[in-house]
């Protein structure tokens, strides 16, 4: 098949089995890759009501059929599970070189079932895959293991490693690759740990067939070309994402304090120019990438300097803003920890801010955190990050996340953990932004940012009008999880304004499947509604009600800052929610109708959903 | 005078014309503050201005030729 490997990898890590089955032409036909991979394996072959943490719960590693090829950014892997943060839909997708190296391997997707008795790491080596024990990097962090297996493997395989945080099932740990890429949210990474995998090396020497070579080969330069010629292109790699900072401070959404407010009056000390012109050492790109947004950066805390990549936007707004860190070092050193430890920086600023803010508060007292903790101290900040991902003290409480951990807190605590669905909040504060506080209330898996990321639309069209808002939303919803399908980087198209129509015509060169871009779209709402009926499945009395995001938001109006004064009432929250499911063609209570299944080609998934609509 | 602008990443979108370079006629003396108004833009969905290789503030004075370059907020990953 054209584009893809043509295989899948299955290991059964409790007999210590592996096998390949050839892909399925109709997975690839209805489903692309990546994401849609994962949705639909999940959907399948999780069964009804598994733990997580269970043998019969699955890992999916999914690359895309634009993966590895001469494109801009197409390194692009899914890592997918029943998260063990949310109990629903979890995936996360990664840059670096993880994809390619899977497809050069033979695969286009690797499932992996079971548990290890001792900890091991599976080793791919293109036909040949072993499980080898893990047993002198079981307890190493993340990228420490890395580099050991790089040693003692070589330098060209493609690892993908979890740190103490996975190893002790920590809800929110991430899986890490090229020492800085992180496939960071919904705990697939505990789950890995909980099966014992401390990592996975892939190395391959193989080729992906594609329709036309030669067409492949000519629009790829020109995709390159292009990109190269945008307006903004220069600008755009100097900072990467940390260069958007001071404007979501000016716009007044920045994650500030446990997202008690929007401004950060520090935020200056904490933007992509303060990265560039203190800390920076290099850009650093993923596969084939035109515009790297990665930046490698050294900083000094101690004795001896500390290397990270990082940290771009989601970590300043989470360890910086939320957390306080007042300064880009501050903030780099967190990122190292977190990294390091292996957890997901979105997530672990979340939860340390969730805690700082109890302990101001006296929902949490000394003697529980074993210290004095506060706002804005880096010592405080780490010391938190190591207590969760040791779950040593407090961190066995935090390591559940805000949504466990605060229902068990009490105290008033769950107004102010900001999740949604289990996932904690990523970092763009919603209460003055109708669109993107829709898009985190309805993402799939959890409140995440990037399904969807409709800021921009609320500030271009009014700020305090909800009409049109749900239609972007789900426009959105559509075209950006497209990319994690196929297998390749939206940033090229998000940040430089590199134009659709392009992929629309790599596809059929690369595939020899003339879909439109309609086409891929409607394939992208099929994956869409193939994951809600999952949540609706997997979570009972999934539905409206765990949409919502916390009291903070639709209570509290913002204290300070360029947006004071708003918040979303809940009653606006439903007219928002109303017209959302309308248009998607879900019911009143978000559970997408029979009608609308069948009409995606999702008749199997009725069944899932229809106690939800009789209930 | 006529000020040469481009537009990058999705701020086309956002203009009636829909194209990601135009030339606009402005007073003589008017600022980049001036030029978002009168393309129609929200003065916040401009998070950048260069000009001559240069970034500069939106209360940066144009001069009549000179080629300007507006850029949205970038996307956090």
């Amino acid at each position: 098949m054209n584009g893809y490997a043509g295989k899948i990898l299955r290991i059964d890590l409790t007999s210590g089995k592996t096998a390949t089955e050839p892909l399925r032409p109709e997975l690839a036909r209805d489903y692309l890759g990546g994401r849609g991979f994962a949705a639909k394996t999940l959907f399948e072959e999780v069964p009804k009501g598994v733990e997580p943490f269970s043998a019969e719960n699955i890992v999916v590693i999914a690359a895309g059929p634009l993966s590895g090829l001469f494109l801009p950014g197409s390194g692009k892997v899914t890592f997918a599970t029943k998260s063990p943060a949310t109990g629903g839909y979890g995936d996360s997708n990664m840059g670096g070189h993880f994809a390619p190296e899977i497809k050069y391997a033979g695969y286009d997707m690797i499932v992996i079932k079971g548990q290890a008795t001792e900890p091991v790491v599976i080793v791919i080596d293109d036909d040949k895959v072993s499980l080898v024990s893990a047993a002198k990097y079981w307890g190493k962090g993340a990228l420490e293991s890395e580099a050991m297996l790089k040693h003692d493997l070589g330098e060209e395989f493609q690892i993908a490693t979890i740190g103490p945080a996975g190893e002790n099932l920590v809800k929110f740990a991430c899986v890490s690759h090229d020492f800085g890429r992180q496939s960071g949210r919904t705990g697939v990474a505990a789950v890995l740990g909980w099966k014992r995998v401390k990592a996975i090396a892939v190395r391959g020497s193989q080729t992906v067939p594609v329709a036309d070579p030669q067409g492949v080969l000519r629009k790829g330069e020109e995709m390159y070309k292009i990109c190269f010629s945008k307006p903004g292109f220069k600008e755009w790699t100097p900072e990467g994402t940390a260069g958007v900072t001071d404007w979501v401070n000016e716009v007044g959404a920045f994650p500030t304090k446990n997202f008690e407010t929007t401004y950060f009056e520090h935020h200056g000390n904490i933007n992509g120019r303060a990265l560039r012109e203190r800390i920076l050492v290099t850009d650093k790109g993923c596969f084939g990438c035109p515009i790297p947004c990665g930046k490698y950066s050294r900083v000094s805390f101690g004795s001896k300097p500390t290397h990270v990549e990082g940290p771009e936007y989601e970590t300043i707004a989470l360890l910086g803003g939320n957390c306080l860190l007042d300064s880009i070092e501050k903030v780099a050193y967190a990122n190292y920890v977190c990294d390091e430890l292996g957890l997901d920086t979105i997530s672990g600023g979340n939860v340390a801010a969730f805690a700082l803010e109890c302990f101001e508060k006296g929902i949490l007292t000394e003697k529980q955190v074993g210290r004095k903790v506060s706002f804005g101290d880096l010592d405080s900040v780490v010391y938190l990050l190591e207590k969760i991902a040791r779950r040593e003290g407090v961190g066995d409480l935090l390591a559940e996340g805000v949504k466990t951990a605060s229902e068990k807190l009490g105290g008033g605590s769950q107004r102010f953990a900001i999740q949604v669905k289990g996932l904690e909040w990523s970092g763009y504060e919603s209460r003055y932004s109708p669109s993107m506080m829709l898009s985190y209330m309805t993402c799939d898996v959890g409140a995440h940012h990037n399904r969807s990321w409709a800021i921009t639309h609320d500030v271009a069209v009014g700020r305090e009008s909800l009409e049109g808002k749900a239609d972007k939303v789900i426009e959105l919803q559509h075209i950006r999880p497209l990319f994690d399908a196929l297998g390749i980087c939206r940033l090229q198209w998000v940040e430089i304004g590199f134009e659709l129509n392009h992929y629309e015509e790599i596809f059929p060169l690369v595939t020899g499947l003339n879909y439109s871009w309609q086409d891929l779209l409607q394939i992208s709402e099929r994956i869409w509604n193939l994951t809600r009926a999952f949540w609706v499945r997997e979570v009972p009395g999934f539905g409206r009600t765990m949409e919502y995001p916390p009291a903070r938001f639709m209570e509290d109006p913002i204290p300070t800052g360029p947006a004071k004064g708003k918040y979303l009432p809940k009653e606006t929250l439903d007219i928002l929610l109303d017209d959302y499911y309308a248009k998607r063609g879900w019911d009143k209570n978000g559970i997408p109708t029979p009608e609308k299944l069948k009409e995606l080609g999702l008749a199997f998934a009725i069944c899932a959903v229809s106690a939800a609509h009789q209930g | 005078m006529r000020i040469v602008v481009v537009l990058a990443g999705a701020l086309r979108d956002y203009v009636s014309n829909g194209v990601d370079r135009m030339e606009v006629e402005l007073p003589e003396g008017a600022t980049v503050r001036e030029l978002i108004g009168a393309l129609g833009l929200q003065l916040e969905l401009v998070m950048a201005v260069v000009a001559g290789g240069e970034k500069r503030g939106k209360d940066y004075r144009l001069t009549a030729g000179e080629e300007i370059t507006l850029i949205p907020p970038v996307s956090g990953g």
